[in-house]
């Protein structure tokens, strides 16, 4: 089912429910993965993705189809998942410690990361980046988006963006080189 | 061995993160869970809805009370004493129009005179105390 139907379903009468339910079963592992590249932590991916559907929930009876369902939803996550690494970023700047670090301390400490030790470099220079700067590398490089897309859900222009990753990917293996 | 660091190796695009067992097919009712607990929440209009009620109750008793206060109570008139008003016009016309200054005599004032030193005073100071004169002289 595609979003088209997935949204002329939750429009007819009393099946609200059941529509929005095939559309968390449709984007849900896109969207934790998307999260979880982020914020590391599989419990904070957890509440972030919750907090997701739930603000999408309240706000569908609005959406109007202005953007795909794929991008607004993916738009929403975003925004909540940077919403919560400044919240972080500035805890942990109140507190004197670095949450880029707590972040890598995470990679290591995970019991749900299985990668090899390039991996963990990788990530680990992924880290380094600025927030928004690792939103457009980990949708360039993991999710291999396309940079229309990528400007829909981000709100920023084609161009910018390339410069962007162009500059990331450097920045990320020059940082791996270091690492290892 | 520079091949072995570079990001644009196939592998590294691979997702190392895991989930715990299950996660996706629990997810769905744990956001239809969320969701309907929301919605039994109550919203911010229906908890101040009955507090404005109650507000708003009081202030009309108040009011209407206010309203019967200024309707039913008799209102009294004062009229002046006319022996009172005709004293307070000559004292307003003989005292008040006497300034202070008429009674001020700056040649009296003692704050504007500057204090006159008797010369055979300087000269008894000076005959007592010649030494402390002189040490401060040295200075």
């Amino acid at each position: 089912m595609d979003d088209k139907e997935l949204l002329a379903l939750y429009r007819e009468n009393g099946k609200e429910h059941y529509a929005f339910n095939l559309i968390v079963k449709a984007y849900s592992e896109r969207l934790y993965w998307h999260i979880r590249k982020l914020v590391e932590s599989h419990d904070d991916a957890n509440d972030l993705l919750q907090n997701t559907f739930i603000k999408a929930w309240a706000a569908l009876p609005e959406f109007r189809e202005e953007s795909r369902l794929f991008t607004w939803l993916y738009r929403i996550a975003t925004n909540e998942t940077l919403t919560f690494l400044k919240r972080k970023k500035i805890r942990s700047f109140l507190s004197l410690t670095d949450y880029s670090k707590q972040l890598e301390n995470k990679i290591e400490s995970d019991v749900y990361f299985d990668g090899d030790a390039t991996q963990k470099a990788l990530h680990k220079a992924i880290l380094k980046l600025p927030n928004k700067q690792r939103v457009v590398f980990n949708l360039r490089y993991f999710d291999e988006m396309k940079y229309e897309e990528m400007s829909e859900i981000l709100g920023t222009s084609v161009g910018a963006l390339k410069a962007s990753y162009h500059h990331a990917s450097q920045k990320v293996q020059n940082s791996l080189e270091s690492l290892l | 061995m520079k091949e072995k660091f570079n990001i644009d190796q196939p592998h590294l695009r691979e997702n190392p993160y895991t989930v715990p067992q299950g996660y996706f097919n629990s997810l769905q009712d744990a956001v239809s869970e969320k969701i309907s607990s929301e919605k039994k929440q109550p919203g911010t209009w229906s908890v101040v809805k009955p507090q404005l009620a109650l507000v708003s109750s009081f202030a009309v008793i108040f009011l209407m009370g206010y309203v019967a206060v200024r309707l039913f109570t008799p209102t009294v008139t004062v009229t002046p004493d006319k022996n009172i008003s005709a004293e307070s016009e000559y004292f307003e016309g003989n005292f008040m129009e006497t300034s202070f200054i008429d009674f001020y005599d700056s040649a009296k004032d003692s704050l504007l005179k500057e204090e006159q030193v008797d010369p055979n005073e300087i000269v008894e100071y000076l005959n007592t105390n010649a030494s402390s004169v002189y040490i401060a002289s040295l200075e």
